[in-house]
């Protein structure tokens, strides 16, 4: 079967009606919802039981008729380099995106999606936090060769569904990893938001405890400690399961494929998605592990691509990994593993925990102690346990952290208890600041920050000449490289 | 210098802790006087405002400490550009542009002009009656990647930019 002349206009496969119909049902509730409600909770006589229930059947109708227009009208296809999509049947729209300006285009598949046996496509440009362009519905072997021809250049003639020699996935996750994967999962933040609420809650709870449960004093411990110490319980329970059900939904059945320009990585259960990670969009890789998945050998990599957007989690391209040789078969098409062995490094000043511990540890409970003392009398006093958390989490930082600048890349090993790397290739960089505040000027250090195309890298509190070396040698490597950051 | 692994002689490179910042024409001090003391009325209205409207204010000390707020803010703000304004400086080197301003945190950014995506002037009214303008050098990096240079002459600004966009042109050309 050979490839779809894609330079001819395209529709979707007759099963997209069933998406059409639900995106088409969707918008119809977005702009008619007033008259919804009013239908809804209208006064209803006689006659009005026959009105509204035609008003329904009119706004079905309506529907049906919308969707299979929308479909009808919306068409596709590739000319001059360019992408060409127009749609709509009351207000037409053409859509035309060069090809150079897509940075990636991704395979998605909701629970429909899945029965219907058809995917989304989404295609991604530069600088944008959403999807440029969707086409709702295609056969799973269309959208590839699509996606091939919109990314990758791949020669017209190629037979589809033909590959070289049938590849082994480099990564695939199990449910026993995926478990692993939650018990591990960082539980601590969520814990402490949660836990927070409880305890903001638990004095107003004490008292409806009293009052309902009035019988039941000789039963409950009269010392405060216990109803908190089974809050803590439940509160831990609930986010062991919140984030376990995550962490199953979006990684089920992680398979990590090569493809002629980079990698494939698909994962998803209620929504399967397939993300196209193609080799020269990587401006940097970062993995990381807490300290109880490093124990257990479990890692989360990170590729940080063109155009994405690190705040926006759906566009970060992540994958765990359960084996650490696995990382040098996924960063090694970027850059090999650098070895540290006698390479000179960079470190963090000590005085990072001194200044850390008195900004955002000492100040604030010089603020907030007497403002909840003012509430809690004594038992405000167990805020100090965060100035002296934040104290202790400046020093591990500060121990922890090792800057390697190497010929070809930027080397970094960071972190609290667990610990992370980040390997950037120096001509990846987008442009480069050097800050300081008053402090740091008197004592000679300064932060760097390093942008690049796919997020950021900020280094901080190191002395002035080492920031400086690491600007300029950035600066040089990416001025005078001949390759392309994307 | 003993920070980088490389065989490189690092001590030839373009070092940026030597080069020649040129200051930002004067003339940008008033304007940036002119525009805080336009917000600095702003504020003295809602201020007074809130004095007038809510009686709360008036009854307890609340309105002393609004006051010696506005106040305060205003004249820090002032301050501040009396001493942030000496800090303002740009030079344009061979193959990249820097930007350095700030005087609790001072910052110098620079970027590479090969790295440039585009690059644009801009006025206001304000910076138009003194004959300035801003030079707006865009990269392809995420958020604070780009580089914002005030207080240019608009002949500089435009001379600049015309600089610039030769130069990514010229990368642009096959050797």
């Amino acid at each position: 079967m050979n490839q779809p002349d894609w330079s001819r206009p395209q529709r979707q496969p007759i099963a997209g009606l069933g998406i059409v119909f639900l995106n088409t049902f969707w918008e119809v509730i977005k702009r008619l919802w007033p008259f919804l409600i009013l239908m809804l909770i209208g006064d209803r006589d006689k006659e009005g039981v026959n009105r509204y229930e035609l008003l329904a059947l009119f706004f079905l109708l309506f529907t049906i008729i919308s969707a299979i227009l929308n479909f009808i009208y919306f068409k596709f296809h590739i000319e001059d380099d360019k992408l060409v999509i127009k749609k709509g049947w009351f207000k037409k729209e053409t859509k035309v995106i060069p090809l150079n300006k897509i940075q990636t285009v991704n395979i998605e598949q909701g629970p429909l999606h899945q029965v219907l046996n058809i995917v989304k496509l989404s295609i991604d440009t530069a600088g944008s936090q959403k999807a440029e362009a969707t086409i709702d519905a295609l056969h799973k072997h269309m959208a590839e060769a699509l996606r091939q021809q919109l990314v990758a250049e791949v020669p017209v003639d190629t037979e589809i569904g033909i590959q070289p020699e049938p590849a082994l996935p480099l990564v695939k996750l199990h449910a026993k990893d995926l478990l692993k994967l939650s018990i591990s999962a960082n539980h601590l933040e969520a814990f402490f938001i949660l836990l927070s609420f409880g305890i903001g809650l638990y004095d107003n709870l004490k008292d409806i405890n009293n009052n309902l449960f009035s019988g039941m004093q000789d039963v409950i411990p009269e010392s405060s400690l216990m109803p908190i110490l089974m809050l803590m319980v439940l509160v831990l329970l609930v986010t062991i399961l919140f984030s376990t059900t995550r962490i199953f939904l979006r990684f089920w059945d992680l398979t990590v494929m090569r493809t002629p320009t980079g990698f494939s990585i698909q994962s998803g259960l209620t929504n399967i998605r397939n993300r196209l990670v193609s080799l020269p969009k990587i401006q940097f890789i970062s993995w990381k592990s807490n300290w109880i998945r490093k124990l257990m050998g479990l890692w989360m990599l990170q590729y940080h691509v063109a155009g994405g957007d690190e705040l926006k989690n759906k566009l970060t391209v992540q994958v765990p990994i359960t084996r650490y040789h696995d990382i040098p078969v996924l960063s090694g098409d970027y850059h090999s593993l650098p070895s540290t062995v006698d390479q000179i490094f960079v470190r963090m000043h000590r005085s990072f925990i001194y200044r850390r511990l008195l900004a955002m540890g000492i100040l604030p409970s010089l603020l907030i102690i007497p403002l909840l003392w003012w509430i809690w009398n004594e038992t405000a006093l167990f805020y100090l346990i965060v100035p002296f958390a934040i104290g202790i989490i400046a020093w591990c930082s500060q121990r922890k952290f090792r800057l390697w600048a190497m010929d070809d890349v930027l080397y970094i090993k960071k972190g609290i208890l667990g610990e992370e790397r980040i390997l950037m290739k120096w001509y990846k960089l987008q442009s480069v600041q050097l800050s300081q505040s008053i402090y740091q000027r008197k004592k000679g250090l300064a932060n760097l920050t390093l942008h690049t195309a796919g997020g950021r890298i900020t280094i901080y509190y190191i002395p002035l000449p080492a920031a400086y070396a690491i600007l300029n040698f950035s600066l040089y490597k990416t001025e005078t490289s001949k390759e392309t950051w994307q | 210098m003993p920070f980088i692994n490389t065989s490189i002689d690092t001590s030839s490179l373009p070092a940026a802790e030597d080069i020649g910042l040129q200051p930002v024409h004067r003339d940008y001090k008033k304007i940036l006087v002119m525009e805080w003391s336009f917000s600095s009325l702003f504020l003295v209205i809602v201020g007074a405002a809130l004095v007038f409207s809510i009686d709360a204010l008036r009854e307890s000390y609340g309105w002393i400490i609004l006051t010696a707020s506005i106040l305060f803010i205003i004249a820090f703000h002032f301050y501040s550009i009396q001493r942030s304004f000496p800090v303002l400086a740009y030079a344009v080197r061979d193959h990249d542009v820097a930007w350095r301003k700030g005087w609790i945190i001072r910052s110098t950014r620079i970027c590479p002009f090969n790295r440039v995506q585009n690059c644009s002037v801009q006025s206001g009214p304000l910076e138009r009656r003194f004959g300035l303008a801003s030079l707006l050098v865009y990269t392809a990096g995420t958020e604070g990647a780009d580089i914002r240079i005030n207080g240019l002459t608009q002949e500089e600004a435009d001379r600049l930019r015309y600089f610039i966009l030769a130069k990514i042109h010229k990368e642009d050309e096959p050797a």
